[in-house]
């Protein structure tokens, strides 16, 4: 028999009155004797299977019943969500979890200001609604960034360490003047070459994706530092040097390093660089080629002329 | 005497036998003032090794009672179902108490039957001995030996205890199995009741969803519970004064020898008083067992006792307790005269010891023992049931004897007629056409 009954039976048994005094004639009682259904349902409670699947089984399958029925009624799944939601949002805004600033550490005080604008983060917040991947990977993807590392402080700040990237070269893409680091990233426009004089001018298809290149032959032309404008990329395979006074200076896929070594020793030696050449043509290191300029070419032509009228 | 007699004797030796061997049992006496059950636990594996260490009453140790239940009895008159539906009601109340108390389910029971006019009859049956030795074979054709008793119409043998073997011309053994001889012979001890009795108990009994495991008559389970081993040994009568019917059974050598039963009782003490002072029964038999007693005192006449009219509303009338005894006295005295008519008919006097042993409900009158010892003799005592390991404490009065025996009996039933193997009659040809027949039957 279950809990319950058992127990208001308790109480209907000390509610009864008291046994009847000697020689008072007893009340008639209920008859004691169960019915035959009771007897029948009473003993087949007592077989050790019924018994087992009263027990052990009724009970977890009474409780997925119940869940079942609380699944199935949408009132009663929101007020669940709700009271669950409610829950989480006032476990979220305790202060202990509160960040109140932000801190941004590294990096020119430009690219902070840019950051914390793109951030746009009104405090306080909870720091258990902050996603810092995802505030990394954001800060990571804007120009100039090398790496963030956002970090909540036990002060209750919101510290991010910035890298910036450093411009190494000034690229020409699309008619406009970009800064690029080591890697060819972007890091911001610049709107005249004079602003960033100390830094390489790169031009041409494919330019930015051989930064690197390009910042070693720089740092290997460094006694023509003064002639030469920019490094211009020759069908994303090779690099020609564009020097003033309109002179090219075409170097070989490989190994450009040997013929701008052979450049400058030709130069050191007999002045090459002074004379009326518009092109010079390393691409075969076997056989280096020179163009004249026209002029240079009309007054060879004249001096030609003039040595073989002489002998005439 | 056939075997085709006893097979519903065998099918219920069969129901205790696997009752035995599962360890869980209920007994059950139906009396005429109460109905109680008991449910025993047994354990297989002691009973078995009790029975080797210590004889018929190892088995004791291996049984233990879990659940006792015992309610008023209703439709039961002098020992015998008169009402069906009130008697099933009764059982199926102790039966649920008792289950509940144990907490198990028991499917079979051993039941007491208290009325059906008992009666005993001696049979005598011989033997010779195939081999030197005395196989169970051979105990089966000297029982089978046995001449038939004379049964009247409407009676059923319920016990057929083989008392005694004689195994040439030595006597008194209690088992002969694996003895050499040639010639053995048998005494049993047959007894019969009406059948009717029993027939509607049976179906009572099924009408609960219980197995019968076993009939017994009560004198027979009160004198196993309430004589000790010495009187059962030496000669003792054992008188289970119930409300209905008074019983007496006689122990010799540890073996029933003789049942009779006077069908009077405590009920009809009872009566008298109501019918004397005009009681109501409940209020009479109240009276008995507060103030009743056999022998009066002079402190008696002055002792008074105020009870309620029948039919008067609120009245009393106060009678002295001298004149309650008057009532009771002579009642107890008849009881006896008839217990004592039942002794000399059965021979009592020839026993070596006479004891007689009072028990059932109607033993705890004050004084009886007084009372019994003027007419049946000086070896009287009041006796309760043995002790069985587990007895609550409300169970153990000599109330109970009979239900107590039943326990005894069941864990370690004697061994019966039909408990040796019937020696197989049937010659080739029989078996042969019975093994066609059978086939023919079941495809």
């Amino acid at each position: 028999m279950i809990a319950p009954v058992r127990a208001a039976q308790r109480l209907t048994r000390r509610l009864r009155p008291a046994p009847p005094a000697p020689f008072e004639t007893p009340r008639r009682r209920r008859d004691p004797s169960p019915s035959r259904l009771r007897y029948r349902l009473d003993r087949l409670g007592r077989r050790g299977y019924v018994r087992f699947a009263l027990r052990r089984l009724a009970p977890p399958a009474a409780l997925m019943l119940m869940a079942l029925g609380a699944w199935q009624s949408a009132t009663l799944r929101e007020a669940v969500h709700e009271r669950v939601e409610s829950l989480r949002a006032s476990l979220m805004d305790r202060p202990e979890f509160a960040v109140s600033r932000l801190e941004i550490v590294g990096g020119a005080p430009e690219l902070q200001a840019r950051v914390s604008n793109r951030l746009g983060l009104s405090f306080p917040v909870s720091s258990l609604r902050l996603d810092l991947p995802a505030l990394k990977t954001e800060i990571e993807t804007m120009p100039g960034v090398a790496r963030a590392v956002p970090k909540v402080m036990p002060d209750g700040a919101l510290r991010i360490g910035l890298v910036q990237r450093a411009p190494e070269a000034l690229w020409r893409w699309d008619g406009q003047l970009h800064l690029v680091d080591a890697d060819g990233v972007l890091i911001s426009p610049v709107a005249h070459r004079a602003d960033r004089a100390d830094l390489p001018l790169i031009l041409g298809e494919g330019a930015d994706r051989a930064v690197a290149e390009a910042l070693v032959l720089w740092k290997r032309a460094e006694p023509i530092h003064d002639r030469l404008r920019g490094l211009i990329r020759m069908g994303e395979r090779r690099w020609s040097l564009a020097l003033g006074g309109d002179v090219l200076v075409h170097l070989p896929a490989e190994n450009p390093e040997a013929a701008l070594q052979r450049l400058l020793a030709l130069d050191a030696a007999d002045d090459l660089l002074d004379r009326e050449i518009s092109v010079i043509d390393f691409r075969d290191p076997q056989r280096p080629v020179l163009r004249l300029t026209a002029r240079a070419v009309a007054e060879l032509e004249r001096a030609k002329a003039l040595i073989k009228g002489k002998d005439a | 005497m056939r075997h085709a007699l006893f097979d519903s004797q065998r099918l219920m030796r069969d129901q205790l036998r696997s009752a035995l061997k599962r360890g869980l049992l209920a007994v059950l006496d139906i009396g005429t003032e109460k109905t109680s059950c008991l449910i025993l636990r047994i354990d297989p594996a002691r009973l078995a090794s009790g029975a080797r260490e210590n004889g018929a009453l190892g088995g004791f140790a291996a049984m233990r009672v879990i659940g006792a239940g015992t309610t008023q009895s209703r439709g039961v008159r002098l020992g015998e179902i008169t009402d069906m539906e009130e008697c099933e009601r009764a059982i199926r109340t102790a039966l649920q108490r008792a289950e509940k108390n144990a907490g198990v389910r028991v499917d079979q029971v051993v039941a007491a039957v208290s009325g059906g006019r008992p009666t005993s009859f001696g049979a005598t049956g011989d033997a010779e001995v195939m081999s030197g030795e005395v196989s169970e074979a051979d105990v089966a054709a000297a029982l089978v030996g046995c001449p038939e008793p004379p049964l009247e119409e409407g009676r059923e043998i319920l016990h057929a205890l083989p008392v005694n073997f004689t195994l040439d011309g030595a006597s008194f053994l209690s088992d002969p199995r694996g003895m050499n001889g040639q010639s053995l012979a048998v005494d049993m001890h047959v007894l019969s009741v009406a059948s009717a009795p029993l027939r509607n108990l049976a179906r009572c009994v099924r009408r609960c969803d219980l197995e019968l495991a076993g009939v017994v008559t009560a004198p027979y389970a009160a004198g196993l519970a309430s004589l000790v081993e010495d009187e059962q040994e030496l000669g003792a009568a054992c008188v289970d004064m119930g409300a209905g019917s008074t019983g007496v059974s006689i122990f010799l050598r540890k073996q029933l020898i003789c049942l009779d039963s006077a069908r009077v009782g405590g009920a009809h003490v009872t009566r008298d008083i109501s019918e004397a002072f005009s009681l109501e029964t409940a209020i009479a038999e109240r009276m008995k067992v507060l103030h009743g007693g056999v022998v009066a005192t002079g402190l008696d006449d002055r002792e008074l006792i105020s009870a309620p009219v029948l039919g008067g509303e609120g009245q009393e009338r106060t009678l002295t307790r001298a004149a309650l005894i008057g009532v009771i006295r002579p009642r107890v005295e008849e009881i006896f005269e008839e217990v004592r008519m039942l002794l000399d008919r059965a021979g009592f006097q020839g026993l070596p010891s006479r004891r007689i042993v009072l028990t059932g409900g109607g033993s705890q009158l004050p004084g009886l023992e007084d009372a019994a010892r003027r007419v049946l003799g000086q070896r009287v005592r009041v006796g309760r049931p043995l002790r069985v390991a587990g007895l609550p404490q409300n169970v153990t009065g000599p109330a109970f004897s009979a239900l107590v025996g039943l326990a005894v009996y069941s864990v370690r039933p004697h061994d019966e007629f039909w408990d040796f193997e019937a020696p197989s009659g049937l010659s080739g040809g029989t078996r042969m056409r019975r093994a066609v027949r059978w086939f023919k039957d079941n495809w």
